[in-house]
C-alpha cells in the first residue's frame, strides 16, 4: 500500500510540497512540535511533517481541514476553468479555423493536471484524521454535531488519498468527461 | 527510560529525564505528562518551513488567478450560447442563427482581442476560441435554419482544410455542399443534351430516366436526394398548372427528404410553387405550415401563406398572417411590404400609405447602414446579413414605388425604384457575383419607373440585366393600368 501512496505522491509533488508547507506552518501557528521537518520521506510519511498529536478537538479540526481547504480553494477555480473550456466549449488541441496549436486548450491542459494535483492533497495523513475522529466521538453536545461530519469526510478522503484512490477518480473523471 | 532504569539508573525525585535532549531536569520543565523539556518542545515547535515551497504555491496562486480570469470571460460567452438555444427551442431558427453569426462569433473574436491587448505574449495566434461544440451547434443551426447546403459553405469558409477531414460532423456537411455541386453540374450536362426552351419541347421521360440512372449509381444519400428535388423541379416545369402537377412534385419532394430532412425550406418552397401554379391553395397553406412548424423566423412561408388565403378569398386569414409574420420576425421589411400588397389590393391606399412610412421608419437607416458598409468595403462583418437585409428592403421598396404611382408621383417612384432597388441590388451583384436580388420584379418596376420617366439612359443600363416581361410592358404602353397590376390583381408586375 506505501508503494500506491508513494506513487500518488511522486506524480502530484509539486501541490505535495506545497501541502506539507502549509500543514507545517499549521503546526507552528498551533504550536505542536515538530519531530522531522523534512518533507520528502521516502515512506507513508512523504508530503507530510512528522508531528505529535493535536491535542483538542478545535486544533485537530484546523489542523486536518485548513490545509485541505487551501488546496480546494486554489483548484476549484482551474478545475472549473477547465471544465468550461475542454468539455462546455469542446476547446480541441489545433484551432479548428487556422489548423494551429490552440493556446487555450494547453492552457486548459496545464489547469486541470494543477487541480488533479492539488485534489489529490487535500487531507491529512490517516493517523491525524484517526485523531480527528476520535476526538470528535468523545466530544459532547454541539461540538460533536459539528465535529462528526467534518471528521467523517476527513477520514474516508484520508483513506483514499492513502491508497491513491482520488488520483485514480479524478484521472478517471477527467478521461470519462472527454468521451462524454 | 525504561532502559536507563533497568541499567540501574535513578532518577532523583521531583525530575525527569528528556526524552530528545537527554538531560535530567526538574518537572516544571515538562509540560504535563510530556517527556520532553520544555526548551525542546520549543525548539521542535520553532522549526523552519521549508520556503523553496513558496514559489510553487505562487504558481498554483498564478494559475488560479488565471483560471478566475478564465472563467469569468467564458461564462458571459457561455450564456450567450444558452441565449441562441432558447431561440432554437422555441423554432425561431433563423433568430438563433442570426444571434450565433452576430453575437456570439464576434463576442469570441472581442474576447481575443481584448485578452491580447492585455497580454500581448500570444501574437498573432489566437487565445480564447468558440470551441468545436459552439461551432457544430452554429453549423446545425446553419443547416436547420437555413440548408445543409449553407452549413457545408459555412464549414469551409470558417475552418481549416485539415480539421474539416478529421472532424466527422463537420466533413458530412461538405459532402452535401459537394454532393449538390456534383449533381447540379451532372444536370446541367443532361439538360444541356436536350436543348429545350419550353415545356412543349422537353423530353421529360428521357430526362427524368437520365435522373434516375445518376441517382442509381451514385452511393451517397446527398445525391441521391438532390436528383429528387431535380426531378421535381424539371417535373413542374413541365406540368405547369396541370392536375399530375402536385402529385407529382410531392412525390419526388417526398423522396428527397427522406435523404435531405433538413431541406424542409426547399421542400415547402417548391410544394407551394407548385400548389400555386395548379391552383391548390390548401396544399400551399399546407406546405407553408409544414415550413413554419420547423422555423417559424423564415418569412417566406407567411408569404405563401397570406397570397393563398387571398387567393382563396379569406382576407382576414391573410391579414393574420402577416400579423403573426411580425409576431416571429418583428419590423420585418416582408412584413410591411405584405401591408402594402394586401392593402393595395384592398384598394386601402390609407392604410398602405401608413405601412410604408412605417416601414422606413423601422427598416430605412438598418439598409442605409448596411449599404453604406458595403461602399466601405467592410463586406466581411456584413456579408451574412446583407443579403436579406437587401433581398427583403429591395421588395418593400418596389412595393413603395408601386403606391408612388398609384399616386402619380412618377419622379419620386423613379428615384425610390432606382436608387433603393435596383442600384442596390446591382451595387451587392457586383461585390458577390450574386445577381439573384435583380429579380424580374426589380428589373420590371425599375424599367416601369425609368420608362415613365422616359429616362433612356436608365432603361439601357437596367437592360443589361434584363428585360422587363409582357404584363410590363402593357403597362407601359397603356393597355393595362397601375390598378389594374396593383388593386385589382389582373396581372403582377413584382
Amino acid at each position: 500500500m506505501t508503494v500506491l501512496y508513494l506513487i500518488s505522491k511522486l506524480v502530484t509533488f509539486p501541490a505535495v510540497m506545497v501541502r506539507a508547507f502549509y500543514e507545517h506552518i499549521l503546526l507552528k501557528l498551533l504550536r505542536i512540535p515538530v519531530e522531522k521537518a523534512s518533507y520528502l520521506q521516502f515512506n507513508e510519511m512523504f508530503g507530510h511533517t512528522e508531528h505529535d498529536l493535536t491535542k483538542t478537538l478545535s486544533a485537530s479540526v484546523w489542523f486536518c481541514c485548513i490545509p485541505g481547504l487551501l488546496q480546494v480553494l486554489l483548484a476549484v477555480p482551474m478545475m472549473a476553468a477547465s471544465f468550461l473550456q475542454l468539455y462546455v466549449l469542446s476547446v480541441t488541441p489545433t484551432d479548428p479555423q487556422t489548423g494551429s496549436v490552440s493556446i487555450m486548450f494547453a492552457v486548459c491542459i496545464i489547469l486541470r493536471v494543477f487541480g488533479i494535483w492539488l485534489l489529490c492533497n487535500v487531507f491529512p495523513l490517516y493517523e491525524d484524521a484517526l485523531n480527528l475522529w476520535e476526538k470528535a466521538t468523545q466530544a459532547n453536545g454541539f461540538a460533536k454535531v459539528v465535529a462528526l461530519p467534518i471528521a467523517a469526510i476527513v477520514r474516508a478522503g484520508a483513506f483514499l488519498e492513502r491508497f491513491g484512490i482520488t488520483l485514480l477518480l479524478l484521472v478517471a473523471e477527467t478521461c470519462l468527461l472527454f468521451f462524454l | 527510560m525504561e532502559n536507563l532504569e533497568r541499567t540501574g539508573f535513578s532518577v532523583p525525585k521531583g525530575k525527569r529525564i528528556c526524552s530528545v535532549c537527554g538531560e535530567v531536569k526538574r518537572l516544571s520543565h515538562f509540560d504535563g505528562d510530556s517527556d520532553r523539556c520544555a526548551d525542546c518542545c520549543e525548539k521542535m515547535v520553532r522549526t523552519s518551513v521549508k520556503w523553496y515551497c513558496v514559489p510553487i504555491a505562487l504558481i498554483f496562486v498564478l494559475a488560479t488567478v488565471v483560471s478566475v480570469y478564465l472563467t469569468v470571460i467564458t461564462v458571459p460567452f457561455i450564456k450567450s450560447l444558452d441565449e441562441a438555444e432558447k431561440f432554437a427551442e422555441g423554432s425561431n431558427l433563423s433568430d438563433a442563427f442570426d444571434y450565433y453569426e452576430n453575437n456570439i462569433m464576434s463576442m469570441a473574436e472581442s474576447i481575443d482581442a481584448s485578452v491580447k491587448e492585455k497580454l500581448p505574449l500570444f501574437g498573432e495566434n489566437k487565445f480564447f476560441v468558440p470551441g468545436t461544440e459552439t461551432f457544430e451547434r452554429y453549423c446545425e443551426i446553419c443547416a436547420m435554419a437555413d440548408s445543409e447546403y449553407e452549413a457545408g459553405v459555412l464549414v469551409q469558409e470558417l475552418f481549416d482544410k485539415d480539421f474539416i477531414k478529421k472532424n466527422k460532423t463537420f466533413s458530412d456537411y461538405v459532402s452535401v455542399t459537394d454532393a449538390y455541386d456534383k449533381v447540379f453540374a451532372t444536370v446541367q450536362e443532361i439538360n444541356g443534351k436536350y436543348e429545350f426552351t419550353s415545356a412543349e419541347d422537353l423530353r421529360y421521360d428521357e430526362i427524368i430516366a437520365q435522373f434516375e440512372k445518376e441517382k442509381q449509381n451514385t452511393d451517397s444519400p446527398y445525391e441521391k436526394g438532390y436528383y429528387e428535388y431535380f426531378k421535381a423541379s424539371v417535373t413542374q416545369f413541365y406540368y405547369d398548372g396541370k392536375d399530375e402537377l402536385v402529385e407529382k412534385v410531392q412525390y419526388y419532394l417526398d423522396e428527397m427528404i427522406k435523404f435531405l430532412p433538413n431541406e424542409y425550406a426547399v421542400y415547402g418552397s417548391t410544394v407551394a410553387d407548385s400548389a400555386f401554379r395548379s391552383g391548390d391553395y390548401d396544399k400551399a397553406v399546407e406546405a407553408a405550415e409544414f415550413v413554419l412548424s420547423k422555423n417559424r423566423n423564415l418569412t417566406e412561408p407567411y408569404e405563401w401563406l397570406a397570397k393563398a388565403y387571398y387567393k382563396k378569398g379569406e382576407t382576414e386569414k391573410a391579414f393574420e398572417v402577416i400579423e403573426r409574420l411580425n409576431e416571429a420576425v418583428p419590423q420585418s421589411p416582408v412584413y410591411y411590404k405584405l401591408l402594402i400588397k394586401y392593402n393595395l389590393l384592398e384598394n386601402n391606399i390609407e392604410a398602405a400609405e401608413k405601412a410604408s412610412a412605417e416601414g422606413d421608419a423601422a427598416n430605412g437607416e438598418l439598409c442605409e447602414m448596411v449599404f453604406n458598409m458595403y461602399l466601405s468595403n467592410n463586406v466581411g462583418q456584413i456579408k451574412r446579413i446583407a443579403r436579406q437585409v437587401f433581398a427583403e428592403s429591395i421588395d418593400f421598396k418596389a412595393y413603395q414605388c408601386a403606391l408612388l404611382l398609384l399616386k402619380d408621383e412618377k419622379q419620386k417612384a423613379f428615384e425610390t425604384a432606382y436608387n433603393d432597388s435596383y442600384y442596390r441590388a446591382y451595387y451587392y451583384a457586383y461585390i458577390t457575383g450574386d445577381t439573384s436580388l435583380l429579380s424580374q420584379g426589380v428589373i420590371n418596376m425599375t424599367t416601369l419607373c425609368a420608362e415613365l420617366c422616359r429616362d433612356k439612359a436608365a432603361v439601357d443600363d437596367i437592360s443589361q440585366y434584363g428585360m422587363c416581361d409582357s404584363v410590363t410592358e402593357k403597362v407601359i404602353n397603356g393597355e393595362l393600368s397601375f390598378e389594374d397590376v396593383f388593386i385589382n390583381g389582373k396581372a403582377e408586375i413584382l
